[in-house]
């Protein structure tokens, strides 16, 4: 996002000055200290001695290249620390290790201070070519880092990009440092573009679904704003943030007296709320009375210790555990794993973990012209909530769903609250307790047994030598590939019909990271870039299967990965079509009794004619682009080719024709 | 922007508990029938209402669209009983004469969605496919700026709108009325849940309304007919702004329930606002009695009418025109014209026409260090502004800029006002300055052809034979082979620095449409791809110069132009930068005295290098290029034009210098 | 909008539906139907090849009979819509029918390697 310089070109000084004539392009120049005239602000620096007090807890600064400026030789230059290199002085005890950006010219200073006082280390800046997409990366590093990343954006411009990748990790509880440039001063600041980019309150545009934001007014203001914007953002529930960094604050030079007393406050992340004793205890006294106590759990793994808290739970009990897949909640091989609803319909307890949609886990609701809708828990079944969700949300946008009552609220983080919920349940367990328990283990087993025996036959016949390629032949293909790889995959798979949810071993905390949170399109690529950057260091096969339509949001994020050397291999699930809403004409028109035979239902849903060709599209921007494949039988060879370059450091991707879904 | 519909919920089915279908239902989704609906009933919601046959009273397009079918007549119980309110809707569009609206689609418009491409026959509006919101918006707002007329951005409530927000701020800062319609579902009882629920919002419009001129969420039919003839209205009316309506799922799903027959409003635009006559006299006093007026232009002209009020008064002054180019004001091939230069300096009376900065217009304001400023008028010189920024104008976002004051501020839409201005100046100029105007314009004539002489030598100066290749090389080249030709420009210039203002000749109103407004990046192409498809009807060839870093926010507008056979020549000004802050790096680097080794980090686009020609092959468009000799550019031109005349689109790669 | 009552018509589908043999179609009514298949949207949730998906159940080789088949399709009130004979004609309907039963069955899962030595561990 940039700052075009204003088109008054011509109105330049330079001809009035009569000195450097000739040699002033394009707008830019060096400026003498004559042309400081009567009318600078009160209190513009004086020349002075640079500042040496340094922040009093940099553990970082070892680390930080060179901080000395050299003396006031020269008029045209600063003298002494600018303000931004304190703010980078604050990032860097933070423990941030990327900045993912679309330079600005708001952020110009601290960009400068990033790359040069910070060496571009802790934290390295990337580029992004959207601000949508920069954001949605450091939506998708979290999952996998499980520490924020900065975004850092023009103030306006920029700000509205990112307004809806904001949304999605707000819905999705994903902590991202959202850092933007504005100048509120009319006098400091530029006029023409700089001042068009410039506004009151840049946040309030974002601010329903932003857990806190704030515009400093000085860098002492900042340091403790940015470390408190970070325990904000990383206390559960997770949220992104905004800080404004004022230009006249990173571009300046405090005078060192202001500054004897900077310092940069510790972050002391507080503990996540635990949910309150006794109505954990109650809790457990239902489900060890329970006869189908079921657990629902959307988000409820924060870190791999939430998953085997998870594991510890159901097997405790032998209940089964719903996994609605917005983290990697539990192991979907896992006999107590159950995908749908049936488990549910059966519940005489229902308890459900930080869940999204409690109401809708409980309820049908067909989309028909008449809105049908009605509970599928039998009557009288108990339900208990346990989650964050009660304890912070905004008006406006409806992400907390609708209304659900329920027997038992808890409202606390979930993962921190296992503990003591196994606990409780563990001092209940009697011997009749025990043998129903068993025999419900037993019976899960069998059960389980039985439906994963008829995978590869469901398989087999969903189209298995098809062309388009089938979401199972597919997820079959790369299976046999990474099985004996360390792999993760950073995309959803719903596009696909779930099947490597089906087919696939997921026991590892990293190998799922749920989907956008806000449903938002234009996530799915720049989050598995953001993903794959994550799990870089740990030399993981990374695996993004990317739905077309997203893909062409904000297909740029393809070259971020090629220029940071971002290993990950992208397998297109191209329908050609932005499908959900291929369907979703069909209903109108059914609904409707309008027939779509006449080829109505292309218009604006398809993605075809002419086709697009992701190969070349991902050869256009340095990655290795490999397909169309059309025939199933050459899946292996193109998906081994391409893990060879991914195995040697590089992003690749193959572009899959396939069936709808 | 799609609703995917939630994973639970598509396996939260009763197929086991209903035990039909057994063994055929694979992964969870199923049918259901009624009875799974029982308990939940609404009091009251079995009533079987007749559905309405009472038609508008003003559809007079209804009967190209075919008749209204009884619905339900053939007893399926799952269909829409009469006449769905999305295509009353559809009627309500088609009298406001909106060709186009594009779409990334969406769940939340799905129903007025079918509607234009069934009932409203995908004509008159005709649907658009754009692969991201941001785009459809910049396409409405490039169209705009060639046709005149609004075409309609039809987004998804709210992720939808996040996504264009950008696009609509570009929009209201350079004054143009793109025409928002999203979808939302605010009664928590008839909505989807999950993801359906996560894209509605009590208040959509909140996100947006700090740079919407006007939006409303109707609450029935009747309301929505009002609210769309309104919103194209208040739109339409300068200052010209960006207006949004969000359409309620339930209203646009179900059949239509009125107690009244539903009618549209005829639209009766009002006429724009003139400046006060008063005011008027005296500012052509000021400027007939001047020894050297300026009159600076920003957005004077609406249409090409403004062009021609701009001649005849710059002609009566035989005063100079300095051109900020948020509009083609004034022909760069008059001598009058300046874009610049030291005109304003030398002023003793300046009027400003439709500037978005009277301020920048009259002071210097140094990017240095130090930020040296001073007004460059001369003492006493006497500032007249005429436009409608002070009839309009809103807090939080700064496009207001910085506070000018002036000595006459005439509050009005300038091209409504030229009129009586000329005539005014005309009747004020005394008999004893008609010789010193003269003079004026002969100096001003003498200046101008000198002007021309230097001109073509920076030209060759510019670096002509470089590799990569000069901007004036370029645009000397793009020149001889479109002057013979009715050709437009789509773009601005200024990352070229201006050679095909210095070079061409842009003499027509629909030859160039200014800039993003805004200065938001990202809307370069779509907005080029949206004025190419205004152009198109009148067969002329577009050339959008297009800068890199601008092509990559939404690369997949190129597929919008061949999906939709949008004749175009691309040439991607391709300097593998985001070079505005590539300089903005050095200059801070260099205030601080750190050197600027570093200022390519997070700057710079290469390694690898894109390849734009690639790139559009990708997306199903002729791609030409990398060029780096500048003795292949014709060729490639040759072959560029010759494409876009068979009716594509086509990409040329031009490996330039920086600027 | 109002809510419909369940017709009676419906209960007696449910119980049809146990009963339901499968019609065989003439060849070039196959044919035929994989054209009106695709023409009429059937694709969009079930797939190409009628094997389903996320969106909508397999529907190749159906277990219903065409009268039950063909009753459900028309009055569907659940999550896939009701494609009425004004939309899809009684005669394309019977061919989309013949066209599901008529295409090839699956390969046996034992004679594909991939699906081998997928739960063996």
């Amino acid at each position: 996002m940039t700052d075009k310089s204003k088109s008054k070109q011509a109105v330049t000084k330079v001809d009035r000055r009569k000195f450097m004539a000739g040699v002033a392009v394009a707008g830019a120049a060096v400026v003498s200290t004559e042309a400081k005239s009567a009318i600078l602000p009160p209190g513009a620096p004086a020349p002075a001695a640079p500042s040496a007090m340094r922040p009093s807890t940099v553990m970082a600064q070892a680390e930080v290249a060179t901080a000395s400026v050299s003396a006031p030789a020269y008029p045209g230059t600063q003298n002494g620390k600018p303000g931004s290199d304190y703010m980078v002085d604050v990032l860097k005890t933070l423990d941030i290790e990327y900045i993912v950006t679309n330079p600005a010219s708001s952020c110009r200073g601290i960009h400068e201070s990033i790359v040069n006082y910070g060496g571009n280390r802790m934290p390295e800046l990337l580029t992004t070519m959207h601000e949508e997409s920069g954001t949605a990366m450091a939506h998708g590093y979290f999952k996998v880092a499980l520490k924020p990343m900065g975004s850092l954006c023009h103030g306006t411009v920029g700000l509205q990009h990112a307004a809806m990748a904001v949304y999605n990790a707000w819905c999705d509880r994903a902590p991202i440092l959202m850092m933007i440039g504005n100048e509120m001063d009319a006098n400091v600041r530029r006029p023409g573009v700089p001042t068009t980019h410039a506004a009151q309150d840049p946040a309030a545009m974002i601010r329903d679904f932003t857990k806190w934001d704030d515009q400093p007014g000085s860098l002492q203001h900042f340091s403790e704003s940015m470390v408190r914007a970070y325990r904000i953002s990383m206390t559960p529930p997770y949220e992104p943030v905004l800080i404004v960094m004022g230009e006249e604050l990173q571009e300046g030079v405090p005078e060192p007296g202001h500054f004897e007393n900077f310092s940069i406050p510790k972050v002391a992340l507080p503990t996540p709320p635990q949910g309150e004793s006794n109505a954990v205890r109650e809790t457990a006294a239902m489900l060890v009375a329970a006869e189908n106590p079921v657990f629902v759990v959307d988000r409820v793994a924060r870190t791999p210790a939430g998953l085997a808290l998870m594991v510890e739970l159901a097997e405790l009990l032998q209940a089964t555990v719903v996994d609605q897949g917005g983290r990697m909640n539990f192991p979907n091989m896992h006999h107590l794993a159950a995908r749908g609803a049936a488990a549910i319909r059966r519940a005489d307890v229902v308890v459900g973990m930080e869940l999204t949609d409690f109401w809708g886990t409980v309820n049908d609701f067909s989309d028909t012209a008449h809105a049908q809708q009605g509970p599928i828990v039998r009557e009288g079944t108990r339900m208990v909530s346990i989650g964050t969700g009660d304890v912070y949300i905004r008006a406006n946008y409806q992400d907390f769903q609708r209304y659900q009552p329920v027997d038992i609220a808890i409202a606390a983080d979930a993962e921190a609250t296992l503990p003591s919920l196994i606990e409780a349940v563990r001092m209940l367990l009697d011997g009749a307790a025990r043998t129903r328990i068993d025999n419900r283990g037993q019976a899960a087993r069998d059960a389980y047994n039985t439906a994963r025996s008829r995978v590869a036959a469901d398989a087999a016949a969903s189209a298995w030598n098809a062309s388009p390629i089938s979401g199972a032949r597919l997820s079959f293909e790369l299976w046999e590939l990474i099985k004996n790889e360390d792999w993760a995959l950073v995309s959803r798979d719903q596009s696909i019909s779930n099947w490597p949810h089906r087919v696939w071993t997921f026991d590892k905390y990293y190998q799922w990271i749920g989907g956008p949170g806000g449903a938002g399109i234009g996530y799915g690529l720049p989050a598995a870039v953001g993903a794959a950057l994550a799990h870089r260091p740990h030399g993981r096969l990374v695996v993004n299967i990317q739905n077309d339509g997203d893909c062409m949001y904000a297909p740029g994020a393809l070259w971020t990965a090629a220029h940071h050397k971002i290993p990950l291999l992208n397998v297109m699930h191209n329908n050609r079509a932005y499908h959900q809403e291929v369907m979703h004409l069909q209903r109108m028109a059914s609904w409707r009794q309008r027939g779509l035979s006449d080829g109505s239902w292309r218009v604006a849903t398809t993605i075809e004619n002419p086709n697009v060709d992701y190969a070349k599209l991902a050869e256009s921007m340095g990655v290795a682009g490999i397909g169309p494949i059309e025939n199933p039988n050459d899946l292996a060879p193109a998906l081994r080719r391409a893990i060879d370059i991914v195995k040697a450091g590089e992003p690749a991707l193959v572009d899959v024709i396939t069936q709808p879904r | 922007m799609s609703r995917k519909t939630d994973s639970v919920r598509s396996n939260a089915r009763n197929v086991d508990r209903r035990n039909f279908l057994k063994g055929v239902a694979v992964a969870g989704a199923a049918v259901s029938v009624g009875e799974g609906a029982s308990a939940a009933i609404l009091p009251g919601a079995t009533q079987n209402a007749p559905p309405m046959a009472l038609r508008p009273s003003a559809q007079m397009l209804a009967a190209e669209t075919g008749p209204v079918r009884d619905a339900g007549s053939d007893g399926s119980p799952g269909t829409v009983n009469g006449k769905p309110g999305s295509d009353f809707m559809v009627d309500v569009v088609k009298t406001l004469g909106v060709e186009y609206v594009i779409t990334n689609p969406a769940s939340s418009c799905r129903g007025i969605h079918e509607s234009f491409v069934t009932y409203g026959g995908n004509a008159m509006p005709e649907l658009l496919t754009a692969t991201h919101e941001e785009a459809a918006t910049a396409m409405g707002h490039g169209y705009f700026k060639v046709s005149g007329k609004p075409l309609i951005a039809l987004c998804h409530g709210t992720v939808g709108l996040m996504h264009a927000s950008m696009a609509i701020y570009n929009a209201w800062c350079d004054r143009v009325p793109v025409f928002m319609m999203v979808g939302n579902n605010t009664d928590a009882d008839t909505r989807v849940p999950g993801t359906p629920t996560l894209h509605t919002v009590q208040d959509p419009a909140a996100m947006v309304r700090d740079f919407t001129k006007w939006d409303d969420q109707p609450g029935s039919l009747q309301h929505f007919a009002e609210s769309m003839v309104r919103a194209y209205k208040i739109a339409l009316t300068p200052p010209t702004e960006p207006v949004l309506i969000s359409m309620e799922e339930h209203l646009q799903e179900h059949e239509i329930h009125s107690e009244r027959p539903l009618t549209i409003p005829r639209l009766s635009m009002p006429s724009f606002p003139q400046g006060d006559l008063n005011a008027v006299r005296e500012a052509a006093q000021l400027l007939a009695n001047a020894e050297y007026p300026v009159i600076v232009v920003d957005r004077a002209a609406r249409t090409p009418a403004g062009v021609q009020y701009m001649i005849e008064l710059a002609e009566a002054l035989n005063a100079p025109v300095v051109d900020r180019m948020g509009r083609m004001n004034f022909p760069n091939t008059h001598h009058l014209y300046q874009m610049g230069g030291p005109a304003v300096g030398r002023a003793d009376v300046v009027l400003g026409i439709e500037l978005m900065d009277y301020w920048g217009t009259v002071n210097d304001f140094m990017d240095n260090a130090e930020q040296t400023r001073a007004p460059i008028v001369r003492e006493g010189t006497k500032l007249i502004s005429l436009g409608v920024s002070d009839l309009y104008i809103r807090a939080n976002f700064q496009d207001f800029q910085r506070y000018q004051p002036v000595d006459i501020a005439i509050a009005a839409d300038a091209e409504t006002t030229l009129p009586s201005l000329i005539e005014a100046v005309r009747m004020a100029i005394p008999q004893a300055r008609r010789a010193g105007i003269a003079q004026r314009g002969e100096d001003s004539m003498r200046a101008f052809t000198a002007g021309r002489e230097r001109t073509l030598q920076q030209a060759a100066a510019n670096a002509w034979n470089a590799r990569p290749i000069s901007s004036s090389r370029l645009t000397a080249e793009l020149w001889a082979q479109i002057k013979n030709e009715d050709w437009a420009l789509v773009s601005r210039d200024q990352s070229m620095s201006f050679w095909p203002h210095r070079l061409w000749a842009i003499e027509q109103f629909h030859q160039f449409i200014g800039g993003p407004g805004g200065q938001g990046i990202g809307y370069g192409l779509p907005a080029a791809v949206g004025a190419a498809l205004a152009h198109r009807a009148h067969g002329r060839l577009v050339v959008n110069l297009q800068n890199d870093g601008d092509f990559m926010y939404v690369p997949g507008s190129l597929w919008t132009a061949a999906h939709h056979s949008i004749p175009m020549l691309n040439i991607i000004y391709n300097n593998r930068a985001y070079h505005q802050e590539v300089m903005h790096m050095q200059r801070m680097a260099s205030w601080r005295q750190r050197g600027i080794q570093n200022a390519l980090i997070g700057t710079v686009l290469t390694n690898p290098n894109l390849s734009f020609s690639d790139l559009a092959r990708g997306m199903g468009v002729e791609g030409i290029g990398p060029i780096e000799d500048p003795n292949d550019l014709a060729a490639a031109i040759r072959r560029g034009i010759e494409v876009v005349k068979s009716g594509q689109p086509v990409v040329i790669d031009v490996v330039a210098q920086p600027r | 909008m109002h809510r419909k009552t369940l017709p009676g018509f419906v209960s007696a589908l449910l119980a049809s539906l146990f009963f339901a043999g499968a019609a065989q179609a003439a060849d070039a009514a196959a044919e035929d139907g994989a054209a009106v298949y695709s023409r009429s949207g059937c694709w969009g949730c079930h797939a190409y090849l009628g094997q389903g998906g996320r969106d909508g159940p397999q529907i190749a080789h159906t277990a219903l009979s065409y009268e039950a088949f063909s009753t459900f399709v028309r009055n569907s009130t659940g999550d896939m819509p009701p494609f009425t004979a004004r939309i899809v004609p009684d005669a394309d309907l019977e061919k989309i029918y013949a066209y599901l039963q008529s295409i090839p069955e699956p390969p046996a899962p034992e004679t594909l390697p991939l699906l081998q030595d997928v739960f063996s561990d």
